[in-house]
């Protein structure tokens, strides 16, 4: 089980999160919610170690998990927000550098990398560099580069980001599949109706704190709300939409 | 519109990776101008006194002198905007930057290709008339001392027309050429690097050129004072200019002056031409290029025969092999790497051809093992080797820099013998190639053996590099002035020595005998075997977490991916 308790993270005097816990078990799809600048990306990279957290602990089966932080990331694959990706590498080769860097022996390392490259559609790529692969292609690449090591904690950060619906369908069934083999899923997204499809439980963040965290059943019958849609409207109030809506319309008539 | 265009454009000649704001922007514009107006506005003053000299004593050496300095600043003229337009290479042409941005805009294709035109010719503007002004209104006092009013004007319109068209003839032919390589290769960087480097080389070559070319002897009472220049071979564009110059300047034997200056503006204005021709055929082709660049990563791009020797000093280590073959990949295929080793190439060549050219042209020097040419590999090895570190502090694709965060192993001998590995394997078959020549010279035999020697300093340069790098290669911020050139530079010329002078002149020393070439050998490999245990020793505190915790705002730089790097201030 991967615990976060009282996480908080400050970058100078801006507050980025503020005493942030919750809880995923394994087998469990954890969705992160919130709008831009609420913390998400922030959580994210503490849970993966890229980031260390001012106060608060992140716990893996009941012990600090960034005591020994190299037998942690060992046993994470991450998804980042953006694809950022040498970019004169070809894909194959990008995912050779991660396999090798995590110590994948190269037989077991060159079948994954093939297996992938051919599920994911990405075969036919496979001698261009990333600098021509679409955003969507190198997605898939850091999901495929991600999973590579069979980690038990998969942590993705805006995973359907640039990809088509065919893929995007393949990758929720896979995120869901991941789920059922017992593994620690917690998956960042804007996107609310997958994260209703996707996650068990959801925890929902507004200026780095959480102002919701349940089941989605749970909390749209808690709030007596249709939708995951409108509980997260409910939650981080958004205020003055039609307002602001028109003040868009205005600025660009002007 | 076009205005806005032609800034941008312009603008764009002194962006970098490296320049992220608009200050840093200006110091950057400022830096390579200041560097190249320097000697135009020296060479001058320090011309001054042989003139007056020559003036006084030797007045049959006025006309001939003042054609050979005509002769230098012509070369200036080229050479310098030559390495200026090296410097700015991926801006002489459209990128995919200008696709994005533009493609979407409702611009016609006119429009762009005209303010780029017009961004270029501002360029060569700004850039050959900062140079060639100073020089040519100080020489031109000073040559026209001794004549008319009328003489000095005419020594300064000849010297600004033939200096800005022999910039502008070279310019133009570089923009030609680098739409013609962008049309062609695509966004293949090696022919972009080679090309740079023969550049920095030709600047620095002229530089180390210029006090050998000229040679005054002294008259007696039987012969004339003479005044000597090594030979320019007349197909040079050289020549051409310097007919233009003494056609304007009114110099005697006017007629056959008249016909190489027709001749200069002819090859000049079709030059202009060709650019402008190909700029705007290439635009388009240009920009579907940036688009969809490249499929292959080229042969030279995949670095098998280093990837090859690596491999063998990383034996099965995965996390070594995979971070040596990143660093080799990254050399192969990263402008920005290739760049930072070309300039230091050029260093070294410019060693070797100022050393070459105080043989007096005697090719037969060549041929004497003992008296020149052993230490060439060696001199040139050990200048790729001071480039190749350098290239190590240069970021490639920071951003992505996560990949080696997140997934390698936090601490790790491996990265050490990367490093090691990928130093060797990149230097050993260059080393090679620089002692293959020598087959020609001094003998297979002896060059062989020479190659043996050269390979011993090569695992030696190999185990220094790595003992200097304490992170993966191209993966930390770039720290502005972190070389210290200004204190270190004794130690870049104790190198010198270690590794290029003190070798060659061991391998003087034998005789060529093989049983000493290979006692200089075993030396080597000795100290190699040191270095290496020291390497180990050393490697255990290698990390890829910052050192220390960061403390304050002030010292830290947070990257887009939220990596914290102490000791890098925030820009």
């Amino acid at each position: 089980m991967l615990g976060v308790q009282h996480l908080t993270k400050h970058y100078g005097a801006l507050v980025a999160i503020q005493d942030v816990s919750f809880e995923v078990r394994a087998g469990e799809v954890l969705g992160l919610l919130g709008p831009n600048g609420s913390g998400k990306s922030t959580t994210v990279k503490i849970l993966t170690g890229l980031l260390r957290q001012t106060a608060g602990t992140v716990e893996l089966d009941g012990a600090d998990a960034f005591l020994d932080l190299q037998a942690y990331k060992r046993i994470v694959g991450y998804v980042p927000e953006e694809p950022h990706l040498y970019s004169y590498l070809t894909g194959p080769e990008y995912l050779q550098l991660v396999g090798r860097l995590r110590g994948l022996p190269d037989a077991v390392l060159d079948d994954k990398i093939e297996r992938f490259l051919r599920l994911l559609a990405i075969w036919d790529d496979r001698y261009q560099t990333l600098s021509s692969y679409s955003k969507g292609m190198r997605q898939k690449i850091l999901v495929a580069a991600s999973v590579l090591h069979n980690p038990r904690v998969v942590i993705l950060d805006e995973p359907f980001s640039g990809l088509d619906v065919s893929a995007a369908r393949v990758l929720k069934g896979f995120v869901r599949a991941l789920a059922d083999a017992g593994k620690i899923v917690v998956f960042s997204s804007h996107v609310l109706e997958v994260v209703e499809q996707v996650c068990s439980r959801v925890v929902i963040l507004k200026d780095g704190r959480i102002v919701g965290h349940d089941s989605v059943a749970n909390l749209r019958a808690t709030l007596q709300l249709p939708s995951l849609d409108a509980v997260f409207a409910s939650l981080v109030a958004e205020e003055n939409v039609e307002e602001r809506t028109r003040g868009l319309l205005a600025a660009m008539k002007a | 519109m076009f205005k806005v265009l032609v800034r941008a454009f312009f603008g764009q000649f002194f962006a970098s990776e490296l320049v992220t704001s608009e200050m840093q922007l200006h110091r950057a514009m400022v830096g390579p101008l200041a560097l190249l107006i320097t000697p135009a506005v020296l060479a001058p003053f320090q011309l001054i006194s042989a003139f007056e000299m020559v003036a006084i004593r030797f007045p049959q050496l006025l006309d001939p002198m003042t054609r050979v300095v005509a002769t230098i600043f012509i070369t200036y003229s080229m050479v310098s905007i030559g390495v200026l337009a090296a410097v700015m290479w991926d801006s002489l042409s459209f990128d995919r930057r200008d696709a994005m941005v533009l493609g979407p805009l409702p611009l016609g294709g006119s429009t762009v290709v005209s303010a780029k035109i017009a961004a270029l010719g501002l360029l060569l503007l700004v850039t050959a008339v900062s140079m060639n002004l100073p020089m040519a209104a100080l020489f031109s006092m000073t040559a026209g001392n001794h004549k008319s009013t009328i003489g000095v004007v005419r020594h300064f319109v000849a010297h600004m027309t033939t200096t800005l068209c022999a910039a502008t003839f070279i310019f133009c032919l570089l923009v030609a050429l680098r739409a013609l390589i962008g049309s062609l290769a695509g966004r293949r960087v090696a022919v972009a690097s080679i090309l740079r480097f023969l550049l920095f080389s030709a600047m620095l070559c002229f530089i180390v050129f210029v006090p050998t070319a000229l040679n005054i002897s002294q008259g007696g009472r039987r012969r004339p004072a003479q005044l000597h220049m090594l030979g320019i071979p007349p197909w040079s564009p050289t020549n051409w200019f310097l007919g233009l110059y003494e056609w304007i300047r009114g110099s005697d034997a006017g007629a056959e002056w008249a016909a190489a200056g027709k001749q200069a503006l002819a090859f000049t204005a079709t030059m202009v031409g060709v650019a402008i021709a190909m700029t705007i055929a290439g635009y388009r082709r240009q920009l579907q290029l940036a688009l969809t660049p490249s499929a292959s990563t080229g042969r030279l791009g995949s670095a098998r025969i280093p990837r090859a020797i690596a491999w063998l000093f990383v034996f099965a280590d995965r996390t070594a092999r995979s971070v040596s073959r990143f660093i080799l990949t990254t050399l192969a295929r990263s402008s920005p790497q290739q760049v930072t080793i070309a300039i230091n190439a050029a260093l070294g060549l410019t060693i070797v051809v100022g050393a070459l050219l105080r043989a007096n042209g005697d090719i037969t020097q060549l041929m004497r093992p003992r008296t020149a040419v052993l230490w060439i590999p060696f001199m040139l090895t050990y200048w790729v080797a001071v480039g190749l570190r350098a290239s190590f502090f240069v970021p490639a694709e920071l951003p992505a820099a996560w990949s080696f965060r997140f997934n390698a192993p936090t601490r790790s001998t491996a990265y050490w013998s990367a490093v090691r590995a990928s130093a060797i394997g990149f230097l050993l078959p260059l080393a090679l190639l620089f002692d293959a020549p020598l087959v020609l010279l001094i003998g297979a035999r002896a060059a062989a053996w020479n190659a043996l020697v050269v390979a011993s300093v090569v695992l030696v340069l190999g185990e220094t590099i790595a003992l200097t790098v304490n992170f993966i290669p191209f993966t930390r911020p770039y720290e502005p002035g972190h070389a210290r050139l200004r204190t270190r530079w004794p130690l870049y010329f104790i190198g010198l020595f270690v590794f290029a002078f003190w070798p060659a002149r061991a391998a003087m020393w034998t005789g060529g005998d093989p049983n000493g070439m290979l006692h200089i050998a075993e030396a080597f490999l000795a100290a190699a075997f040191v270095l290496e245990l020291v390497g180990r020793w050393r490697a255990r505190t290698w990390s890829m977490d910052p050192a220390e915790e960061f403390v304050e705002e002030s010292t830290i730089n947070v990257l887009d991916i939220g990596m914290v790097v102490p000791g890098v201030s925030q820009s």
